[in-house]
């Protein structure tokens, strides 16, 4: 449904070249949850507000392709662009106080956001409004719809949003760390609430998030971001099961957890992630990688080696023996699995 | 182990309440938001206390009362025996000596315009170290928290967000405090660095024998630093309990939910919402339900928590939790519970 093919984003700025997506590729299958994970300045938010032509600015430059439909994102017109934003892709952005209008009721949000894709009475329009949060778990639904969103509360406002993409039935939505601000009880809920979209529709979510918990909870497919790459992209069981890239397994040792028992030291990444302006040469986390050799100084290829899982790729020198054994002499010494 | 030995920090019925007006241009009408109500524990020296609570529940505003950096509206905090609720300026300085915090935001709580030398080193002229002692310490100080000493006379501004915290913890140890306020210390770091930052803190605590109390919105990253944790819920201590046994039994149902609502992995088949285990959102702090605060939300409330608000019991293991129906207790362990000395003056005399 979306195919994007070497993304490339980059912006000028006073000090010099920020790479801030460096050739992406990856796929949304109708109906799947594809998760985009990583740390701040990975480039995931980059790479998703780039497809809904969001990072335009005369600073920035694109390559590549996105093609969703029939329609080519990267380039395309803002005419075009206004007629996918809403009924083919919409977005939920992390800060829902920011991304509504504080100034206008939130039923006449989405009446207004309903009305410029369909010739729809306004009455039969509130209708609807009502009815989208009803769904969202909006509670008295046809008294709320004449409230503003800082009348409500966090996670409401973020259920409002939600209400708002659905709006024109999207076939896509992008949500970017939807849940990062909110209560750990209350993200339970955005959590069910976006699976439980997924289940009454085909729509198709990417999930931008910096939090492996919730990637192990409602993605089927993961892309693993650093310094502007793709290092691993996997199924979620496989990704967890058998983490190939040494960032990846050493990020989800670092995940403090609740269950099971304590672990005598959390894992850590030595240093921290690399500037997309002066980024090291070839494989970007080689400066902060325990299992670095000469070759990590060439950009390695993000490549299929496991002959059991040829939808499992990663972006590493090593071999898929070597990672075997190297990840468990990493977990054995933290006494992590 | 001795039982004589005062604690180091003793809480006793701690309440921090902000009268806020109206917003309405003619209504003069007022109201009163209960941050902290009532909260009462102990912390022993070199002890680990982790502060538990979602957003609104009063972590923050307690951890301010600590260091009277707010002036709680009653009761008490001791430190070392001195009342430093009541305590004039003067003393004051001298219990901060002891008494230090590191805050959430380390680009919010570092002056910009200061080289990271001069911050780390300020607490140190204030006692009155002068000229080379000062650099040479200051020095030590951001090797011991993992930079590079030759970066003592950049900015803020040259270094990441694990960086800049860890200066925070320097500034924080130069004064050789014997308890450091941790508000939120690792939430604005990314995964990987925030567990740099809490190894650091646990390695910091076994050489000096620091006393933390570590203020943190989900239980995760406290259980590495902690030996006892209180959870917080609309300005009361719902549970305070030893560490290990607050994950793996907690007795108050508001613990057991926010546990089980730290997303983990969904097995084959499962169905959508598994991590739902309360519905709805914390009351208004200015509105608070009657009898226990957590009733409206809670799967197990009967009609007794909508009336009566529950004594903080001390049950067998050093359990201390404020519920009429306790969770992962046998009925032996109930029988033994007692009424805490902590508990709220609200719930009755013992």
């Amino acid at each position: 449904m979306l195919q994007v093919e070497d993304l490339r984003v980059s912006f000028r700025t006073e000090e010099g070249e920020v790479k801030a997506v460096d050739g992406v590729s990856f796929s949304v299958e109708p109906g799947e949850i594809l998760a985009v994970v990583g740390e701040s300045g990975s480039g995931k938010s980059v790479t998703a507000m780039t497809l809904m032509g969001l990072t335009r600015s005369p600073n920035a430059t694109f390559g590549g392709t996105a093609h969703f439909g029939g329609t080519e994102l990267i380039g395309a017109s803002e005419e075009q662009l206004r007629r996918i934003r809403g009924p083919e892709i919409a977005m939920i952005f992390q800060n829902p106080m920011t991304a509504l209008n504080p100034v206008q009721r939130i039923g006449d949000q989405i009446v207004e956001q309903i009305r410029a894709h369909e010739r729809v009475s306004r009455a039969a329009a509130t209708e609807r409004a009502v009815q989208l949060l009803a769904r969202v778990g909006i509670p008295r639904p046809r008294e709320l719809v004449r409230s503003y969103a800082h009348e409500l509360s966090g996670g409401m406002r973020q259920r409002v949003m939600i209400g708002l993409a659905l709006s024109c039935s999207p076939r896509l939505i992008i949500a970017d760390e939807p849940t990062t601000a909110l209560d750990v009880t209350i993200q339970a809920q955005i959590l069910a609430e976006l699976e439980s979209l997924r289940a009454d529709s085909d729509v198709s979510i990417i999930l931008i998030t910096h939090d492996l918990g919730v990637v192990s909870q409602v993605a089927d497919r993961v892309l693993v971001m650093y310094g502007g790459r793709v290092v691993e992209q996997s199924d979620v069981d496989d990704l967890l099961d058998d983490p190939q890239h040494p960032y990846t397994w050493a990020l989800l040792a670092s995940v403090p957890r609740v269950d099971g028992e304590k672990p005598r030291r959390l894992a850590s990444i030595a240093g921290s992630p690399p500037s997309l302006l002066r980024p090291p040469p070839g494989c970007h986390f080689s400066p902060r990688c325990p299992h670095r050799y000469d070759d990590c100084s060439n950009v390695p290829p993000l490549a299929a080696k496991l002959v059991a899982a040829p939808r499992h790729f990663d972006r590493c020198w090593l071999t898929a023996e070597d990672k075997l054994r190297l990840r468990s002499v990493d977990f054995e010494r933290i006494g992590a699995k | 182990m001795t039982v004589s030995r005062p604690p180091l920090l003793e809480a006793k019925h701690v309440e921090l309440h902000y009268t806020v007006r109206n917003t309405m241009v003619l209504d003069r009408s007022t109201a009163t938001v209960r941050a902290v109500d009532d909260v009462s524990f102990t912390l022993d020296e070199g002890e680990t206390l982790g502060v538990v609570g979602e957003s609104g529940c009063g972590k923050t505003s307690l951890a301010r009362c600590l260091l009277r950096l707010a002036t709680p509206t009653a009761g008490t905090v001791h430190f070392r025996g001195h009342d430093i609720t009541r305590a004039s300026p003067r003393a004051l300085r001298g219990i901060r000596r002891e008494v230090q915090m590191v805050f959430q935001d380390p680009e919010a709580s570092l002056n910009p315009r200061k080289r990271i030398g001069q911050i780390v080193g300020l607490g140190l002229r204030l006692q009155g170290i002068k000229g080379r002692e000062v650099t040479d310490r200051a020095r030590t100080l951001l090797g011991q928290v993992g930079l590079d000493p030759e970066h003592i006379n950049r900015f803020p501004h040259e270094f990441s967000g694990g960086q800049r915290q860890r200066i925070g913890i320097a500034r924080a140890l130069a004064v050789q405090p014997s308890l450091i306020v941790l508000d939120e210390p690792v939430s604005a770091l990314d995964v990987s660095v925030q567990a740099q930052v809490i190894n650091l803190l646990d390695d910091l605590k076994d050489k000096s024998g620091l006393a933390y109390i570590f203020v943190a919105h989900d239980l995760s990253v406290v259980r590495h630093v902690s030996d006892r944790i209180a959870v917080m819920y609309l300005g009361k201590i719902v549970e305070l309990t030893p560490a290990e046994a607050l994950y793996h039994k907690p007795v108050h149902p508001y613990t057991a939910a926010l546990l089980a609502s730290v997303p983990v992995r969904r097995r084959a088949g499962e169905r959508a919402g598994r991590g739902v285990v309360v519905k709805g959102e914390p009351a208004n702090p200015v509105n608070v339900p009657s009898g226990c605060r957590f009733h409206p939300r809670c799967q197990h409330s009967t009609e007794i928590c909508t009336l009566v608000e529950p004594p903080l019991m001390r049950f067998p293991g050093d359990r201390l939790a404020a519920c009429h129906h306790p969770r992962n207790l046998s009925d032996s362990e109930v029988a033994l519970a007692v009424r805490s000395p902590l508990s709220p003056l609200s719930t009755g005399g013992a």
